[in-house]
């Protein structure tokens, strides 16, 4: 059994994968239910697929994930964050920094972006971000450097972020092309 | 969903939030409007720990299986939710329902070691509960407390309503049943108390009075009423295969001390070594059925996905049926890639040959507890492991391949000297020495291991040597420095590693182990100024402590260094474990003449547990082959 990239403390998530290895399988349907039975309140298997044997672990091809981002009840942005969003993904470089146990490093972000938009609801943010295992980009981050640039502090508590979705890139680096771990397998 | 107790903000700041969500497989939920008594049950240290506890899971399960009662979990909050909760008056929990223990009928403590006793006013107080019995209302529930330190209750008499003392799957359900009968007919919380104290096992501290002698000791000890029984039998299972045990223990999210599923194969130990508590305390032993410990090692893996199973008991190599079982998990979990964690056995051929079975012999280690390092003093303690035993059990050991050797020892045991001390060396010498005789030069992969620890002793209860003084802190440490050159002097010295144990909490442990109700102001003083999670090394404040039974008058050396008279009323004495004064008291004058009394399966020794009317008592004596006194 193996999960792709594990969800932080705190967040919600609607796309979760995991990978396991079984002797035998029915059907989607039946092992569906047979999971839920067991599942504890909050945790639902939405859906089953088969990989082909010797797909190796697939969880380790995860690409990129899309999140959505809510501002708890009374910890809104000051700013009127849903004109300036735009603007701020339009930038040529997003710079940050980073903190490690030992150092500090700046570095561009802009490049592991993928998509950033405000959501039909016209209040919540979604963003697509590189979530591999080399480049992972947490959304407090670019939510960070969103506040940064409209001249306002970050309270990471104020963020209620929800996982939507899980992809892997059956691309390659320049052409990406995203696609949901739940679609790489087959139905049964 | 559930709400939950903590706020997000809340659950985002604390380290291991998962340690108070609940909701975990096999946690029961309950409708409380269907109920009619909320218990909580609580292991008075951080949740980790208390997750892992066997006695609470059958407590849980057995509460949780009367359709009338609910019962819920409870852990002392770590240190970081502490503050938050003092802070913000926050009340205490129970993880399933996440509502305030203030409102339930009972919260149940379990007292594993004396060294939570800070723990148990931490978790009473947060719950908001007055920390003083006789201050609670008709509006709080009732506090009761059980588990192994409950055969001495003095210290932390005025905290408890009730004690439950001995084994919990017996009286619960009278007690329940009492309740419900008096809530209905709307008596007293009093009166609820003072016939709760004339169930059998159950002390109620209120109704006793303890007077003093001028020393400082007992000079009585009675019930303020005449229909309250003066003495408290223990209670006890006799039956252990036909009584409640967990088929869905609750499997916890986070990694826990004890993460897999736990047999207990059988209750009580036969051995009689004269400082262990847990071996007088659980007398007679009792062995469970091997088709029904079969039976629940299946379900238990098949309901929890635990991936290890480990059996549990004081002394498993006794247990008659040893072979068939462990064989029997040998051919379920290897089909299932389960893992088997073995308890430390007699070594011998059979466990060698199962421990090669389910373990990777170079990563293991072999483990002997000789507990003292001389023939003497091994006599005057009743342990039966000879030298020769260890030896020769290290032999085949190493013919086997394995190289590691940890070794028990206890310093500061009655009648101890250099002699015994250097002992401790020696014996780790002559293992370290066997390995090299046994295991010619080309087949060795690399250096033997020995690692010796040392603990020091403490006198307890209901033991022969609840008599003896025990060390002062200088005296422990010596015998540590001692212990520690003299390994350094032996010729294989560069294969032992020794530990040694803290000497500043194993005087406070002492103290609490044999204390009165004069303690409780200590234990009180010292919570109030902050002393929580003594058990644990990094928050333990031996200062506060000391500055505190100064304070409060109370010379330390009562407790610890005095030796008592051999009539001496002690504050334990009221409780009848079984196991008689007179018995003790005999085996205490067989120590101090270095004289050992051979095991229950060899002979009976008219202990007093017989009056059990069950176990090793009045079952056919074995003859097989561990039935030699060796431990
Ligand atoms: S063998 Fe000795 S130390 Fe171990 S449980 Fe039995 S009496 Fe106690
Ligand atoms: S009465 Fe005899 S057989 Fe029973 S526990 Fe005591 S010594 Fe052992």
């Amino acid at each position: 059994m193996s999960f792709s990239k594990p969800l932080g403390i705190g967040l919600e998530s609607n796309g979760e994968y995991m990978d396991i290895e079984v002797n035998s399988v029915t059907s989607a349907t039946e092992m569906l239910k047979q999971f839920n039975e067991q599942m504890v309140e909050g945790i639902e298997v939405l859906e089953i697929k088969l990989l082909p044997e010797g797909a190796g672990n697939a969880m380790a091809s995860v690409a990129a994930a899309t999140y959505t981002i809510r501002f708890r009840e009374g910890y809104e942005p000051s700013f009127d964050y849903a004109s300036k969003l735009d603007e701020f993904f339009a930038q040529d470089e997003i710079v940050v920094t980073k903190q490690t146990k030992r150092s500090e490093s700046t570095f561009d972000m802009k490049p592991s972006i993928y998509d950033c938009h405000m959501a039909d609801n016209g209040k919540d943010i979604s963003i697509t971000v590189d979530c591999s295992s080399a480049g992972n980009i947490k959304p407090s981050l670019v939510m960070k450097a969103f506040y940064e640039k409209n001249g306002a502090q970050l309270n990471e508590l104020a963020l209620l972020v929800t996982r939507e979705e899980t992809y892997t890139n059956l691309g390659d680096e320049e052409n990406r092309k995203l696609v949901p771990l739940g679609q790489v397998g087959d139905d049964f | 969903m559930r709400n939950l107790a903590l706020s997000d903000e809340i659950l985002l700041k604390i380290e291991k939030p998962a340690r108070y969500i609940g909701n975990e497989v096999n946690s029961v939920m309950k409708d409380k409007e269907q109920v009619d008594i909320r218990f909580a049950m609580c292991f008075p240290d951080v949740y980790e720990i208390g997750m892992s506890h066997l006695g609470i899971q059958i407590i849980y399960d057995m509460l949780n299986s009367f359709e009338d009662t609910w019962c819920e979990r409870v852990y002392s909050p770590w240190p970081d939710l502490d503050a938050i909760m003092r802070e913000q008056n926050i009340p205490l929990f129970a993880l399933e329902s996440q509502e305030p223990l203030k409102d339930f009928d009972f919260l149940g403590i379990t007292i594993q070691y004396e060294m939570c006793y800070t723990n148990i006013l931490q978790v009473i107080d947060l719950a908001q509960i007055p920390l003083m019995a006789k201050d609670r209302t008709e509006e709080h529930p009732i506090v009761i407390g059980g588990g192994p330190c409950a055969y001495n209750p003095e210290p932390i008499a005025d905290f408890f309503d009730i004690f439950y003392i001995g084994e919990g799957e017996t009286q619960y359900r009278n007690l329940l049943d009492l309740y419900k009968e008096c809530k209905a007919k709307n008596i007293s919380r009093t009166e609820f108390l003072a016939m709760a104290a004339k169930i059998p096992g159950l002390y109620v501290p209120q109704f006793y009075e303890v007077s003093y002698k001028e020393d400082g000791t007992i000079a009585s000890f009675t019930p303020t009423r005449e229909d309250i029984p003066a003495k408290v039998m223990k209670e006890i299972v006799k039956d252990v295969t036909n009584t409640y045990y967990p088929e869905k223990p609750v499997v916890p999210f986070i990694k826990c001390t004890q993460d897999r599923v736990v047999l207990e194969i059988q209750r009580g130990c036969t051995r009689g070594c004269r400082f262990c508590q847990a071996g007088q305390l659980y007398r007679p032993v009792r062995e469970r059925d091997v088709e029904m410990l079969k039976e629940y090692a299946v379900k238990m893996l098949a309901n929890t996905g635990h991936e290890e199973i480990s059996l549990s008991s004081l002394s498993s190599s006794d247990y008659s049926q040893l072979e068939e079982l462990v064989n029997f998990l040998i051919d379920e979990c290897n089909e299932k890639k389960i893992n088997i964690s073995l308890p430390s056995l007699r070594i011998d051929a059979f466990s060698l040959d199962v421990m090669e079975k389910v373990q990777d012999v170079k990563k293991s280690s072999l483990t002997f507890a000789p507990e003292a390092g001389s023939q003497r003093l091994r006599n005057v303690i009743n342990k039966g492991l000879t030298e020769e035993v260890i030896l020769n059990g290290s032999k085949l050991a190493f013919e086997g391949g394995w190289t590691r050797v940890k070794l028990y020892f206890m310093l500061g045991l009655p009648t101890e000297t250099e002699e015994d001390i250097r002992g401790i060396a020696e014996l780790s010498n002559k293992i370290a020495a066997t390995f090299y005789e046994t295991v010619p030069k080309e087949k060795r992969n690399g250096k033997v291991q020995i690692v010796a620890s040392t603990s020091f002793f403490i006198p307890k209860p209901f033991t022969p040597f609840q008599w003896a003084p025990q060390c002062t802190k200088e005296q422990f440490l010596d015998k540590a420095y001692l212990t520690k050159r003299s390994i350094m002097e032996q010729l294989n010295q560069k294969s032992i590693k020794y530990n040694w144990h803290e000497a500043d909490a194993s005087v406070m442990e002492g103290i609490l182990a044999r204390g009165d109700r004069k303690v409780a102001e200590v234990i009180l003083k010292a919570y109030q100024k902050g002393c929580i999670y003594d058990a644990w090394a990094e928050y333990y404040q031996n200062d506060v402590w000391m500055q505190t039974f100064e304070e409060c008058g109370i010379d330390i050396g009562f407790y610890t260094t005095r030796e008592r008279d051999l009539d001496e009323i002690f504050p334990w004495d009221f409780i009848d474990c079984g196991v008689t004064k007179e018995f003790l008291k005999r085996e205490w004058l067989q120590a101090t003449k270095e004289e050992v009394t051979k095991n229950c399966y060899i002979e009976c020794n008219a202990c007093g547990a017989a009056r059990f009317g069950c176990g090793v008592c009045v079952e056919p004596r074995k003859t097989k082959e561990g039935a030699n006194n060796e431990a």
